[in-house]
């Protein structure tokens, strides 16, 4: 009797088990949490010469005005919808200063034939729905119903170069450099410290030490959990990229 | 001699680490609780934006297609009926909440019920001023997806955090209740057909 109980309580277990490490290969598109470079070319749209000359573009327009524009492109949706993914992809990656949000992130999804320019909040003023809608009717899907694909975006990034002009400039040289996150709460621990050493002295030789350090430990542990919250919320990227915040600006469709 | 002494110390340590970690705690709840706060205002700002957007749109189209009275009205309906809406407490008071987002549910169906009705009119397709419009009505809408979404996330957070043993505690006492997220809404993610 108590085995066949036993094997019944087990199974949804291993299903639940089955089931946690089956989902994230099962549903939707996968993209790594960081950007490699600022041209994520993995459906492979672009020949190495194009792609350098797009890396390069961006990175001097980074180098000049601090706005950082990110290109990704997919074979394909994998089931997922077009906004959604895109300002998923967006939030992780923040491309944009912390400060200014002032990030761009252009989605392409080849065999849906669907695209979406994403728009920081910071950028929201200068680069409106309807001039990104333009700048996607006109300048890009032109050329990728032609599968010109360098051209189209390359097309796009003057084009929101052009239009955001000079909405920010270059940052000092020392506002790149990460700002070190200090953990709160230094005076708890000093407290705990004398606490420590007034109970191991009072206690003389009757194993006073233990009960010290069980305490010593739990207070650290309280200690951080009063901190711990939005810690590493906002971490950084490669080379100085992440931060940038986005609501959804932008447009978004197929060619 | 030193026995009451300890005893007080030990006292004071326990009671010391007690409203340590319920402070901790508690701060902690109020931090989760004003991300949701923060997450609504927000909420709010892309609804405002799409009402703002809505005269114009209506007028623009409305030079092109007037024989569309009862689509206008639908809009022109839900679009009061929403900016009527008393927003005082509508965090706290899940009926209320119902309210808001059966009333912006409505508008958001009027809304493409209009935009499938200038589909049959060519010559809006081709005015430029409609087009910007077109593209800021989509843009307000994917916005209000987006904080929409952020909204629940930020209130199903906090309402977990409420509810875990041992912070259910120190929310039972602080008086820290749950809020109101988002649903799916019936019918909302189609476009409505339309009968010719």
């Amino acid at each position: 009797m108590p085995r066949p109980d036993h094997a019944l309580r087990r199974c949804p277990g291993w299903l639940l088990l089955l089931a946690i490490l089956v989902a994230p290969l099962a549903a939707g598109l996968d993209f790594p949490q960081k950007p490699a470079a600022r041209v994520n070319d993995y459906a492979r749209l672009f020949s190495p010469d194009e792609r350098r000359y797009l890396e390069s573009k961006l990175a001097a327009w980074d180098q000049a005005s601090s706005n950082q524009l990110l290109i990704a492109t997919f074979e394909s949706l994998k089931g997922e919808a077009l906004d959604d993914i895109s300002i998923r992809i967006a939030e992780a990656w923040r491309p944009g200063q912390a400060d200014r949000d002032n990030g761009v992130l252009i989605t392409v999804f080849l065999q849906n034939r669907k695209m979406r320019i994403e728009v920081g909040y910071g950028l929201e003023g200068v680069l409106p729905d309807a001039l990104v809608n333009d700048i996607r009717l006109n300048l890009v899907n032109p050329h990728f119903q032609r599968g010109q694909y360098f051209q189209g975006l390359n097309l796009a990034v003057d084009g929101i170069v052009a239009a955001v002009g000079g909405e920010y400039q270059a940052l000092r040289q020392s506002k790149r450099v990460p700002r070190q996150r200090r953990g709160g709460g230094g005076g708890g621990g000093l407290f705990f410290l004398i606490m420590m050493i007034i109970l191991m002295f009072s206690r003389r030789g009757r194993g006073g030490l233990f009960p010290a350090l069980f305490l010593m430990s739990m207070a650290g542990g309280m200690g951080r959990a009063g901190g711990g919250l939005g810690g590493g919320f906002r971490s950084g990227g490669f080379g100085g990229f992440g931060g940038g915040g986005f609501g959804g600006g932008g447009s978004g469709g197929g060619w | 001699m030193k026995k009451p002494w300890i005893i007080l110390i030990a006292v004071l340590l326990v009671l010391f680490i007690m409203g340590r970690w319920f402070v901790g705690t508690r701060n902690r709840l109020v931090v989760r609780d004003e991300a949701v706060k923060t997450a609504w205002s927000q909420v709010e700002n892309v609804y405002q934006r799409r009402a703002d957007l809505i005269p114009n749109l209506v007028e623009t189209v409305k030079g092109v297609a007037s024989f569309e009275r009862e689509t206008f009205t639908a809009v022109a309906e839900a679009r009061s009926k929403v900016n009527n809406i008393n927003m005082q407490g509508v965090l706290d008071d899940p009926q209320k909440f119902q309210q808001f987002q059966a009333s912006q549910g409505q508008l958001s169906s009027a809304l493409s019920r209009l935009m499938v009705v200038v589909e049959r009119y060519p010559d809006l397709k081709a005015n430029q001023s409609f087009l910007n419009l077109q593209a800021q009505l989509e843009g307000t809408e994917n916005r209000i997806a987006v904080e929409r979404r952020r909204f629940n996330e930020a209130s199903q957070g906090y309402n977990t955090a409420i509810r875990l043993f041992p912070a259910s505690i120190v929310a039972g006492m602080g008086g820290f209740t749950a809020r109101a997220y988002f649903e799916a809404e019936t019918g909302a993610e189609q476009a409505p057909e339309v009968q010719f």
